[in-house]
């Protein structure tokens, strides 16, 4: 009842832009104390964290590229992509090496934590904090044993991640 | 059969003889006993392991058809019929005991001359052991078959048909034998056999050459099914039947136009339509001439262009794309070397080979529009071959032009747009037209249209001039039967010899066909090998020393894997052959609209290149082919004047040097007009003047966009959109494009490539702790600069002296914003490169760490375009290292620059 009434104002507020996402496994991961979710189809796989190798004149939130196995892929530190303070690598920093369309790309974590199934119904849309906080990568918010989780929109976090570096590198042209 | 066959066969033959012996004394046991079922199992379980040995074996094809028939006799369930069919089945076994007695008797090694069976011998002792039983077959059990009533029809045998001759009772016997295939189970062999007879006979007694070759391939396919147990049984007679149907149609066309002819427009056709139930006839009578609305007009065309791809296997729609793009491309060499040597007998049989196959296999899936084509195409060189035309010029263009929209169609049907091509129904007219059955060239041919000129055709419309009967025919108004009455015997003969050069050459180059990704893959594996490799050979334990032998086997697998990495990159390398004879082309079709005479001439065909450069390749020589001759050769009456022959010469070479391609284009026209090219440059204000600039420096201008000295804009170039093309495309390549030439005497283009981009040299350089790849192709010279020969300009611009001649320098580390870089040039490295422009820079640089071969890889799509980085390597420490794009490199240090950017503006 609560969740009903949770969406029905969630689409009063933003009624155009309703981002619908279904529930079921997410891979769960820790940036700072914020618990985020990614859909487990998109994850390929987790890798420890490696020697990465800078690619210059990329956005800051780029680490780097590193050696899949014989394939280069990129990699992005997630924190700064959220704008969250850098800090060291710890033993638990990995990377979550996701595939989406035909984009290959790591993400580097604080911690991943675990893979937990949420239902459709525990996910509530990302409540609207204006203009202060970006939440456009947050496709909904899973509420699981007490706690929340942010899942976030993949393709987007890709994508966006593209067109800024493109931009970016406009700018410097210019 | 050799001896060597046979010993193979031997312990097969033994195990043979042991089944059948099993079969036959099972088979007694079953005729006694009565309940036979349990008992026919295992002997058709024998019967068919029996089939198994033997069918692998051309030799054995007959006694395999026996079995196989055998087979089908014990699928009768009928009880009547099974007494009389048990008879045959154990004269069929015991036939095949004895041959395979006879193969086993062949086998002693003593008397190997001492062949019972000769190959002749044999298809003869085959034919009658197939003959006899199945005749007698027909006659004692057409009683219990009929009453079988397992919806087969019971086909008399092909002599107890007198086979027709004439086209009436032919098309008759054909519908009989076509609605027969339809309705027999597919397991039916023996009536496969029955009828596979007929057409054979058929076709032996036809006279038309185009009915008979569907007709032979009708047979192979019911061949397929009687000598093998094939899946898609059904699939292949359907496939048969309809072959047969279009056979039928194809004859009712011919019979009709030649009563057309004969007996004049009142004439009321005297044939049955095609058969009805004809599954795939829609397709294949495609072709029906529209009632002509004036007499005088010729037959208007109407080719269905439906096709529906989901219908056919997809396998063998992708093969029959392949094949005929080959085929395509292999006809318009042909024509191109028949067009210079007009006598030559095998490039007249190359395009008529490969006409003849497109035409077959598009009309066997049903492509109305292609085989439509293929087939006037084929009678029009049939002609040529047979000399009763004189080749010339103009069938040389049209020839061209059907090879040309049978690409297009080929191609479109490979995209998926399977659409009729614009000039599909002018070339179809023209192919069509009476003038060219005759072997004149209507005056129209060389027009997009021959509308215009066909109204003074004497008699354009052959088939019927009564219009309200549509004909179906499958090649339209046929050709005068006078050419056809010797024609067929010659072209059969021809075509048989064709068949068994194809053969040849077949056995001299088997290939297999691999899909590109594949080998991608594995080249790409290859490399991963190559660097895991050194990653083990360079491990600290194999360097301390300490296990000799341990090193010793690491080194011979790196020799191993070389050569691996060799080889993987020869796979993909294709040869110029098919670029060069795109070359010839372009070269003839615009030499021969700009009315120039031009002798084309090519060498190295045979280089090879990594097929991914080719495509690039090919259009920056188009380019630079249309310009020679477009703009270089002057035309005959100018060379004349010049003193020069009237035949322009243009020569495209191709060869390798060092790691490279070298492509070269050469005119002996009249040369590049550095007078011209310096006054467009002023007009477009690319320089002041040109004072100064040497004639490299001149001629390289006209690499810049938008520059083009052609007086006036054709459609062949004058664009201005050519030369910056090329290069840029060229330079993608990682080549370089050079231009010579000589006022009056021509001039020539030089490309130079890399043989392949999978593997390049680069060289690994340190800058702060990050390390960078520049090609080694792009790096003039490296050195270590004295502290005097550094300057600043306007305390900014830094330029190094080398050998007299001030350099520019750019830092890496500021233009990649590096730390720890070190600062003085004096103690660090300079790499001169090539600016883009062909003026040399410098770039700072730590250290040169080596020079190693790197596989380049994208840097993932994410990343997006990253200036000044044009991917990715996998070191030998497993990391990835970036490999630098000197040309970008500089711009983006310019841009960062201002001074120097100044000075370049």
């Amino acid at each position: 009842m609560g969740e009903e009434m949770h969406r029905g104002v969630g689409s009063n507020v933003n009624p155009v832009s309703v981002k619908k996402i279904d529930g079921g496994k997410f891979l769960t991961f820790y940036l700072g104390k914020e618990e985020y979710g990614i859909q487990i189809l998109k994850v390929q796989e987790i890798i420890g964290i490696m020697e990465i190798t800078p690619v210059p004149r990329t956005p800051d939130f780029i680490k780097g590229v590193i050696n899949l196995r014989g394939h280069i892929i990129p990699v992005i530190y997630l924190r700064a992509k959220f704008g969250m303070p850098e800090i060291d690598n710890t033993e638990q920093t990995c990377i979550i090496v996701v595939k989406t369309r035909n984009l290959i790309m790591g993400l580097i974590v604080d911690r991943v934590c675990e893979v937990s199934d949420i239902a459709t119904g525990d996910i509530d849309e990302a409540p609207s904090f204006g203009t202060f906080v970006n939440t456009e990568y947050i496709l909904g918010i899973g509420k699981c044993a007490s706690k929340v989780k942010l899942l976030l929109d993949i393709d987007r976090v890709i994508t966006a991640q593209e067109y800024d570096g493109m931009s970016q590198i406009m700018e410097s042209i210019n | 059969m050799n001896s060597n066959e046979i010993s193979m066969d031997e312990n097969r033959a033994d195990k043979a003889c042991k089944l059948l012996n099993d079969s036959i004394s099972l088979l007694i046991q079953a005729d006694k006993a009565g309940g036979y079922n349990a008992l026919i199992t295992d002997i058709k379980s024998n019967v068919s392991e029996v089939l198994k040995l033997s069918e692998a074996r051309s030799e054995t094809e007959m006694v395999s058809v026996c079995l196989n028939s055998a087979n089908s006799i014990l699928l009768e369930t009928d009880l009547e019929v099974v007494s009389v069919l048990f008879e045959l089945l154990e004269t069929s076994l015991a036939k095949a005991l004895e041959h395979f007695d006879g193969l086993r008797v062949n086998d002693a090694p003593v008397k190997p001359a001492a062949n019972i069976y000769s190959e002749k011998d044999f298809d003869k002792k085959a034919d009658e052991f197939l003959n006899v039983p199945f005749d007698n077959a027909a006659e004692q059990k057409s009683a219990p078959a009929k009453s079988g009533g397992s919806g087969k029809t019971e086909v008399p045998p092909a002599e107890t048909r007198p086979v027709p001759t004439d086209p009436a009772g032919i098309i008759k016997e054909l519908e009989f034998i076509s609605n027969s295939l339809m309705q027999t189970d597919s397991d039916d062999i023996k009536t496969f056999i029955e009828l596979k007879k007929s057409i054979a006979e058929i076709a032996k007694n036809c006279t038309d050459d185009i009915a008979a070759s569907v007709l032979e391939a009708a047979c192979d396919q019911l061949n397929e099914i009687i000598t093998s147990p094939v899946e898609d049984a059904l699939q292949i007679v359907n496939v048969a039947s309809a072959m047969v149907e279009s056979c039928v149609t194809h004859l009712e066309g011919l019979l009709q136009a030649a009563a057309a002819r004969t007996k004049g427009a009142s004439q009321k056709k005297t044939l049955p339509p095609a058969a009805p139930e004809a599954p795939k006839a829609e397709k294949i009578e495609a072709v029906t001439e529209a009632p002509p609305a004036a007499a005088e007009l010729p037959p208007a065309i109407d080719v269905s262009f439906d096709f529906d791809a989901a219908s056919i296997d997809r396998e063998m729609f992708l093969t029959f794309v392949d094949e005929c793009l080959e085929h395509i491309q292999a006809s318009e060499e042909a024509l191109l070397n028949l067009e210079n040597n007009v006598e030559d007998g095998s490039s007249i049989n190359t395009v008529f080979r490969a006409f003849h196959t497109v035409k077959g296999s598009s009309s066997f899936l049903g492509l109305a529009g292609v085989s439509e084509l293929a087939h006037h195409a084929e009678s029009l060189l049939v002609k040529i071959r047979d000399k009763e035309i004189q080749f010339n010029k103009e069938f040389a263009d049209i020839c061209l032009r059907s090879v040309d929209v049978l690409k297009t169609l080929i191609n479109s049907l490979k995209s998926g747009d399977y659409k009729k091509p614009d000039n599909y129904d002018d070339l179809l007219r023209l192919l069509m037209s009476p003038e060219l059955k005759k072997g004149i060239v209507p005056a129209g041919a060389l027009k997009k249209t021959v509308r215009e000129t066909a109204p003074a055709a004497p008699k354009p419309a052959p088939a019927v001039k009564n219009a309200e009967e549509p004909v179906q025919a499958i090649t339209g108004p046929a050709s005068p039967p006078a050419a056809k009455d010797e024609a067929p015997a010659k072209i059969s003969a021809a075509a048989k010899e064709v068949k068994r050069a194809q053969t040849a050459s077949d056995e001299e180059e088997s290939t297999v066909r691999v899909k590109i990704a594949r080998i991608d893959k594995l080249i790409d594996m290859v490399g991963e090998l190559v660097i895991s490799h050194s990653m083990v050979a360079q491990d600290e334990l194999m360097m301390n020393g300490a296990n000799h032998l341990l090193v010793k086997k690491v080194m011979h697998s790196g020799k191993i894997i070389r050569e691996l990495q060799d080889l993987s990159m020869t796979m993909r390398m294709i040869p110029f052959r098919a670029t060069f004879q795109k070359m010839a082309r372009v070269a003839r079709d615009i030499s021969g609209k700009n009315g120039k005479i031009i002798d084309f001439i090519t060498s190295g065909k045979e280089t090879e290149v990594d097929r991914n450069l080719v495509d690039i390749i090919n259009d920056a020589l188009m380019h630079m082919v249309r310009n020679s001759v477009d703009h270089g050769v002057e035309l005959p009456e100018e060379r004349v004047k010049a003193g020069k022959p009237e035949k322009g010469t243009v020569l495209l070479s191709a060869f390798h040097s060092g790691g490279n391609v070298v492509i070269e284009v050469k005119d002996d026209g009249k040369g590049l007009d550095r007078a011209k090219i310096v006054k467009k440059a002023v007009e477009k204000g690319l320089i002041k003047s040109d004072e100064g600039m040497n004639d490299s420096e001149v001629f390289n201008m006209v690499f810049l966009p938008g520059f083009s000295t052609a007086d006036q804009i054709t459609d062949v170039s004058g664009r201005g959109v050519g030369m910056d093309v090329v290069k840029t495309s060229i330079e993608s390549l990682r080549g370089r494009i050079e231009i010579s030439s000589q006022p009056g005497r021509g001039c020539s283009f030089s490309i130079k490539v890399p043989l392949t981009l999978a593997v390049t040299d680069g060289m690994l350089v340190r800058v702060g702790s990050q390390r960078y790849i520049i090609p080694t192709a792009s790096i003039y010279l490296t050195f270590r600069p004295k502290i005097e020969d550094i300057f600043t300009m306007a305390g900014r611009g830094e330029v190094v002296m080398l050998h007299g001649v001030m350099i520019p320098i750019f830092r890496l580390h500021k233009i990649f914003n590096i730390d720890k870089a070190v600062e003085n040039p004096w103690e660090s490295l300079f790499v001169v490169i090539d600016d883009g422009d062909s003026k040399h820079c410098a770039v700072l640089v730590d250290e040169l760490l080596g020079q190693q071969q790197i596989v380049a890889k994208p840097l993932g799509v994410a990343l997006g375009k990253i200036e000044g980085v044009s991917g990715g390597a996998i070191l030998g420490d497993g990391k990835v290292g970036l490999i630098l794009d000197t040309k970008e490199l500089v711009s983006i240090a310019r841009q960062k620059d201002p001074v120097e950017a100044k000075r370049i503006a």
